[in-house]
C-alpha cells in the first residue's frame, strides 16, 4: 500500500469512527456534552391535534415550567430543549413518534408524554431504549423500571375520600359509583377498604360505562341507597357531569367525592352551578387558589395565557415539568455538572423522594415507581376549587 | 322510588330522543334509497353557530333558530351539491360520500373549535312536575310535544302532501317518476334540506344532556340508525317506536343487567330483527340497496 493509500484509509476510518461515536449507539443523554452551555433534551408526546386536543394543555404546562427555568438561566448552565410530537392522543401513532424523540432528537428523557393508552403503547420500547419517562397518566400499571408515575393511585384517592366523608362530613352513608376500568375498579377497591376499616360497608356500589348516552338507570340505583355522599374520583369531567346531572333530574342531590380527573371548567359548566358546595376533590396537585398555585397562575399566564389554569389536567402538567426540573438538577449534580446521560438520570430517579411546594409524598426507589402518597381535598366555593383539607398520607 | 318505574319513565324519555335521530335517516332512505352518516356531524356544525350567537348574548330562541337553520342549509348544500349529483354513480357512491363529508366536517370542527365537551344551554332548567318519582322539566315536556308534533307532521308530510307523496314516489321507481314529470332531484333535495332541520332538532335536545363536542350527536345516532334498523328503514312510526323500546331495553339493561352489555344488548336485539323480520317491524319493503 502506498503512503497516500495508507494516508486515505486512516482518515476515512477516522471520519467512519468519529461519525459512529456520533449517531450510533442507544439514547446517550442527547445533546451537547460539557458543564455549562450544554443542552439537555426532553421529550413528550401529547394530542397536539385532533379530537382529543384539548388534553395538550397538560404538556403546555410542562413546558411553562420548563420555559421558566430557561429564562432564569438553566440549570448550572445547561439549557433544556423540551420537543414535543403530535400523536393525537392514537397508539398507533404513539410508536412512531416515540421512535423519533429517541432515535433521531436523541432525548435524554421523557417529561411528561400523555396518556394512559398512548404511554402503554410505547412504555416496553422506552425501557429497550433505556430512556426514563415521567408519566402525564394515572393508571398504576404503567410504573415500570424506566417509567415513573406523579398521580396518585386511584384506590388512595378513593380511600382518602371515604375518610373524609366520614371524618370531616360526618357520614357513613356512603356510595361508590365506578367504571369497569383500572381506574374505576381502583377507586372502588380503595374507598371499600377504607369503609371497613371501621367497620362501615359502602350504601351501594353501581357500575356505569363511560361511553354511555345516557346515566338514569345510574342515578336512579344511586338514589336508591339514599346515600349521602357518592365516591367517583375515576370518572372525566364530561361523564361525572352527566351523572351528575342525571340524579339531579330525579332529585337526587348528595356530595360528590371526585378527583383531579374531573375538576375543570368542563364539570362547572355541564353541571350549571348545581354543584357549588357539594363537591370535593381528592388531588395530590396545588389549588390554583392558593399561595404557591398564584405563582403557577402567573407562570402560566405568561408563557400560554389560552390555557385554563385551574384545570386538573393542566396543574398536573405544570407539576410533572417541576418534577422533571427536580430529577435533572440532580441529575447534573451526578453526572458532575456535565449534562447528564439517560443512565445518570435514571440512577437519581430510582433514590429519589420529592416533598416540596408542587408535590409531596412520592418516594421513588429501585424497586417502586408509584405516584404521590399524599394528597388533599379541594372543594367547590363559588365556582372554585380552594384547599378544603390539607395534603395528608393516602390510606394506605 | 320503584326502579322499575322509573327506569321505564326516563327510558321513554330518552328513548323518543333516539327515534327522533331515527327520524332524520328515515327521511333520506325514503326519497334517496340510502342512509346518511354525516347528520350528526351537520348538526354539530349547527349547534357550534348556535353556541356562538348564544354566547353573544342571543336567547335560547335565537341560539335554537341558529341552529335548526345553519342545519338546514348545510344539508342542503351537502345534498345538492355533492350526494345528490353522485347517485347518477349509483346509491353506493353516495352513501359513503356522505361518510367522507361527516369526516371533514369532523376534522374542520376538530380543527377550529377543539374537541373540548362544553355545555349547551337547554329552553329551561326548571322543573315542571313530578311522574312516576321523575322530576320531568319543562325542556323535557318540550322535547317531547316537539318529537310528537314532528313524527305527526312527518307521517302527514310523507302520506297526505303531494310533495310528500312524490319523495316516496321518486324513490320507488325513478323512472316512472321520470316520465309523470316528478322533478327528482328536487325533490330529493327537498328530502335533504327535511333531514338538516331534523339534525339541528335533534342537536338541540342531545348537546344539554351529552354536553357539545364535535361527536356528541354522532354517538346518539348509533341507537337511531339501531332504531330505523329495528323499525325498518322506510317508517317513521317503526322509528318512533322502536327508538322508545330501545330507550326503555336500554335503562333497564343498565339497571338490573350490566351498564357495559347495554351496546351488545341492543347489537344482538338488532341482528334479532334482522333474522325474523328483515325489512324491520314496520318496514314496507325487502331492502336491496346502500
Amino acid at each position: 500500500m502506498s503512503t497516500r493509500s495508507l494516508r486515505i484509509t486512516l482518515c476515512a476510518a477516522l471520519v467512519a469512527t468519529t461519525l459512529a461515536a456520533c449517531g450510533g449507539g442507544t439514547a446517550d443523554g442527547g445533546g451537547d456534552q460539557g458543564s455549562g452551555g450544554g443542552t439537555i433534551k426532553l421529550g413528550a408526546f401529547s394530542p397536539l391535534s385532533g379530537p382529543a386536543v384539548s388534553s395538550s394543555s397538560g404538556v403546555k404546562a410542562t413546558e411553562a415550567a420548563i420555559r421558566k427555568l430557561n429564562d432564569a438561566g438553566g440549570i448550572n448552565g445547561h439549557k433544556l430543549e423540551f420537543i414535543v410530537k403530535d400523536d393525537q392522543y392514537d397508539p398507533a401513532k404513539t410508536p412512531g413518534v416515540t421512535r423519533e424523540l429517541v432515535e433521531s432528537d436523541n432525548v435524554a428523557m421523557m417529561c411528561g408524554p400523555q396518556g394512559s393508552v398512548p404511554f402503554g403503547a410505547v412504555k416496553d420500547y422506552l425501557a429497550a431504549r433505556k430512556v426514563p419517562s415521567i408519566v402525564n397518566a394515572g393508571a398504576p400499571t404503567l410504573a415500570g423500571e424506566y417509567s415513573y408515575l406523579v398521580s396518585s393511585p386511584f384506590d388512595g384517592l378513593g380511600g382518602l375520600l371515604a375518610d373524609y366523608a366520614m371524618d370531616e362530613l360526618g357520614t357513613k352513608n356512603i356510595a361508590i359509583a365506578y367504571s369497569e376500568d383500572i381506574l374505576g375498579t381502583s377507586a372502588l377497591e380503595g374507598a371499600k377498604k377504607a369503609l371497613s376499616e371501621v367497620g362501615a360497608q359502602p350504601a351501594g356500589e353501581v357500575k356505569f360505562d363511560v361511553s354511555a348516552t345516557d346515566f338514569s338507570a345510574q342515578a336512579i340505583q344511586l338514589k336508591g341507597t339514599n346515600a349521602d355522599f357518592v365516591i367517583m374520583p375515576g370518572a372525566q369531567a364530561n361523564v361525572a357531569g352527566q351523572l351528575i346531572n342525571a340524579a339531579e333530574k330525579i332529585g337526587y342531590q348528595p356530595k360528590w367525592g371526585l378527583s383531579y380527573a374531573s375538576q375543570n371548567q368542563t364539570l362547572l359548566d355541564l353541571t350549571g352551578g348545581a354543584l357549588d358546595g357539594r363537591a370535593f376533590f381528592a388531588t395530590p396537585y396545588i389549588s390554583p387558589e392558593s399561595a404557591v398555585g398564584q405563582d403557577y397562575v402567573a407562570t402560566l399566564n405568561k408563557y400560554f395565557p389560552e390555557v385554563e389554569t385551574s384545570s386538573g389536567a393542566t396543574i398536573a402538567g405544570y407539576t410533572i415539568g417541576e418534577v422533571c426540573l427536580t430529577v435533572l438538577q440532580a441529575a447534573v449534580d451526578e453526572a458532575g455538572g456535565d449534562v447528564p446521560s439517560s443512565e445518570d438520570i435514571q440512577k437519581v430517579m430510582n433514590n429519589m423522594s420529592i416533598d416540596n411546594d408542587y408535590i409531596k409524598g412520592i418516594n421513588w426507589t429501585t424497586d417502586g415507581h408509584e405516584g404521590a402518597r399524599s394528597a388533599q381535598i379541594l372543594a367547590l366555593v363559588d365556582g372554585k376549587f380552594e384547599t378544603d383539607q390539607d395534603y395528608s398520607p393516602l390510606p394506605e | 322510588m320503584d326502579l322499575l318505574q322509573a327506569s321505564i319513565v326516563l327510558g321513554v324519555v330518552v328513548g323518543i330522543v333516539y327515534a327522533l335521530s331515527g327520524a332524520g335517516l328515515v327521511v333520506i332512505f325514503r326519497t334517496s334509497g340510502y342512509i346518511s352518516f354525516a347528520q350528526g356531524d351537520i348538526a354539530a356544525v349547527g349547534l357550534f353557530v348556535g353556541l356562538a350567537a348564544y354566547k353573544a348574548g342571543g336567547g335560547y330562541g335565537l341560539t335554537a333558530v341558529t341552529v335548526i337553520l345553519v342545519s338546514t342549509v348545510l344539508g342542503g348544500l351537502v345534498g345538492g351539491l355533492i350526494t345528490i349529483p353522485l347517485e347518477r354513480h349509483g346509491h353506493l357512491p353516495a352513501a359513503l360520500s356522505t361518510i367522507g363529508v361527516g369526516l371533514i366536517i369532523g376534522g374542520i370542527l376538530n380543527v377550529t373549535v377543539g374537541g373540548d365537551p362544553r355545555a349547551f344551554p337547554e329552553v329551561s332548567s326548571a322543573a315542571a312536575f313530578d311522574f312516576a318519582g321523575v322530576r320531568l322539566g319543562w325542556s323535557d315536556i318540550v322535547g317531547m310535544l316537539a318529537s310528537a308534533a314532528i313524527f305527526i307532521g312527518l307521517g302527514f308530510f310523507f302520506r297526505r302532501s303531494r310533495i310528500g307523496i312524490a319523495m316516496r314516489a321518486v324513490n320507488d321507481n325513478r323512472f316512472a317518476g321520470q316520465i309523470l314529470g316528478v322533478p327528482d332531484k328536487r325533490l330529493k333535495l327537498v328530502g335533504w334540506i327535511v333531514a338538516g332541520s331534523l339534525s339541528g332538532v335533534l342537536g338541540l335536545f342531545v348537546a344539554p344532556i351529552l354536553s357539545l363536542s364535535p361527536v356528541s350527536v354522532n354517538t346518539l345516532l348509533v341507537f337511531g340508525f339501531c332504531a330505523i334498523v329495528i323499525g325498518g328503514f322506510d317508517s317513521i312510526f317503526g322509528a318512533l317506536v322502536a327508538g322508545v323500546s330501545i330507550g326503555v331495553l336500554s335503562n333497564l339493561t343498565s339497571a338490573y343487567v350490566d351498564p357495559n352489555l347495554v351496546p351488545t344488548v341492543l347489537w344482538a336485539a338488532m341482528l334479532l330483527v334482522l333474522l325474523i323480520r328483515p325489512n324491520g317491524l314496520f318496514g314496507r319493503r325487502r331492502l336491496v340497496r346502500v
